[in-house]
């Protein structure tokens, strides 16, 4: 048990940066390594030299290290994005005065994130009682799926099952598990959208 | 994320992000699916602001997932194991029809048997004692015949007989919640071993631990005795206690402590969750521990005295203690002996 304990302090220590499902982790390195010909392309494809994308692109990642807080950006690739279109942007202008902006990115997503740390926020009364109507919203929400959906959701985000074990436990084939959860993240994302 | 390109993100756009997001935490994600999504993600600012606004979504789902658990406990069981799962009372009455059957089928079946048989010795038999458990792992529903309904505490347990003029439960121990069906012409009896509490028709929550019973009543009034001082043929008036009261029976001790509490409170928790309002680290602890005396609770003396507003669904202690933890930013170290909270 103890080991357990260890284990996951020790793979907080590390230079691990979540993945969408927010449920695995993945190395910055392996993150980059599976995007670098998407992003390579879409540079040459703006400023039409190859030599100088890679050098762009090797900018990317070095901002997106200094950018990257897990606290605060739920896509990482969603960054590498914003930060190779700022950077392309630059290029193309030759103007330098966004060098600011995709490092301040992940913060603009929380408002006051830079004065009030994750571990403060639960214990502000304030956030928590806009946190309190949030829940109560998503419940709502959730209540008013069809109850195959709201299941289908549950199972997957909460007990950890995938695609494939949520059909297996209900008996609904992958595909149409896979058109249940878009179907409830479609219901639930307008509400984040409104922070 | 400011308002202005908030408005601008279509329900088209957070659908196309959604779809994406689905396909990336598919277990049969190709190479290629990850390049495809990055060319996605490049072709217009706003879908990576779409894609990031759906990946919280789904990643800070986290802060309702006690809630969600509790209110959806039906779809968590997901019709695998119909046995054990915590659930509102609304969520279960349509599993409740069956022993409603059972019952129409057992007076049928009485009936037959009264008219065929009516002078054999069986017929004075007493009804079939029915026993319910709550295994640790959530609080179980149980509809009695006559209607009533029990709530039990993991790791309770009890038997239940319906008689000709009388309801009879018996608490083996731990901790029952009852919403009793009024009948007039058959008085609800719990029996402790020590103590028998008799009811109409009432909301009352009954505690039998190792070394004590307490009583407590939401609604109505129950009526407590002590079995030992009728059985040596001194019966001594029973205690009444109405709403709000907890009593609390020591053993050895002929009367009970006292103490109020709001009636709301009593049996909060047989929705399946523990309700704290303004409560200190070492109580909460302490409920925790009460649910699941196997394995003590070490917390940080330093702890002791902060406060927490909120609830969390009952589960098992690692379960439970995780989700408290997490939710106050404390750490929780689980060996063999024990668990320990401390400061992260």
């Amino acid at each position: 048990m103890l080991d357990r304990v260890k284990n996951k302090q020790k793979a907080q220590e590390g230079q691990r940066v979540s993945d969408v499902s927010g449920s695995e982790h993945t190395t910055f390195d392996e993150l980059f390594q599976k995007r670098r010909a998407a992003l390579v392309r879409f540079v040459d494809s703006k400023i039409h030299n190859q030599a100088e994308a890679e050098e762009i692109v090797q900018e990317v990642f070095i901002k997106f290290r200094a950018a990257y807080d897990p606290a605060q950006v739920a896509a990482p690739e969603a960054l590498l994005a914003r930060i190779a279109s700022n950077l392309v942007i630059d290029r193309v202008r030759g103007a330098r005065a966004r060098a600011t902006r995709e490092e301040n990115w992940g913060k603009i997503h929380i408002e006051g994130a830079d004065e009030c740390s994750a571990k403060d926020a639960s214990l502000d009364p304030a956030r928590a009682l806009a946190a309190k109507q949030d829940v109560q919203a998503a419940l709502q929400v959730l209540e008013a799926l069809p109850s195959k959906t709201r299941q289908i959701f549950l199972l997957h985000r909460f007990e950890g099952l995938s695609h494939a074990e949520v059909a297996a436990r209900t008996g609904i084939p992958k595909s149409t598990i896979e058109k249940h959860m878009i179907r409830a993240i479609k219901a639930l994302a307008p509400l984040r959208q409104r922070e | 994320m400011d308002e202005k390109k908030s408005d601008t993100l279509s329900e088209k756009l957070l659908a196309e992000a959604a779809e994406w997001h689905v396909r990336m935490t598919s277990d049969t994600v190709s190479d290629s699916d990850i390049e495809r999504h990055m060319d996605w993600l490049l072709g217009n600012p706003l879908h990576a602001d779409a894609y990031e606004i759906v990946a919280s979504t789904v990643r800070d789902a986290t802060d309702f997932e006690p809630q969600a658990r509790v209110r959806f406990a039906d779809d968590f069981a997901g019709g695998i194991d119909r046995q054990t799962p915590a659930s509102f009372l609304h969520k279960l009455l349509p599993k409740w029809e069956w022993p409603q059957v059972a019952t129409a089928l057992a007076v049928a079946a009485a009936v037959a048997f009264i008219s065929v048989l009516p002078l054999t010795s069986f017929y004075d038999a007493p009804e079939a004692e029915h026993i319910y458990s709550a295994d640790a792992r959530a609080v179980k529903q149980i509809k009695l015949a006559d209607g009533s309904r029990v709530s039990l505490m993991p790791g309770a347990t009890i038997s239940s007989r319906m008689l000709a003029d009388k309801r009879e439960v018996s608490l083996k121990g731990g901790r029952a919640f009852f919403e009793v069906v009024s009948d007039k012409s058959k008085p609800f009896y719990v029996d402790t071993g020590q103590r028998l509490v008799r009811v109409v028709g009432t909301r009352f929550e009954v505690y039998a631990a190792a070394d004590f019973d307490r009583v407590a009543v939401n609604e109505g009034l129950v009526s407590v005795s002590d079995k030992r001082a009728a059985a040596e043929g001194t019966p001594r008036a029973g205690i009444m206690i109405e709403p709000g009261m907890v009593a609390l029976y020591q053993d050895g001790k002929e009367d009970p402590q006292i103490s109020m509490k709001s009636p709301d409170q009593v049996g909060a928790w047989a929705s399946g969750v523990l309700v704290f309002s303004d409560s200190r680290l070492g109580e909460v602890m302490q409920e925790i521990h009460q649910l699941h005396p196997e394995k003590p609770i070490a917390l940080d003396p330093s702890l002791a005295d902060r406060t927490y507003s909120g609830t969390i669904a009952i589960a098992d202690a690692e379960t439970m203690l995780r989700h408290l933890t997490n939710l106050l930013s404390l750490t929780l170290t689980v060996t063999d002996s024990e668990f320990i909270v401390t400061a992260r």
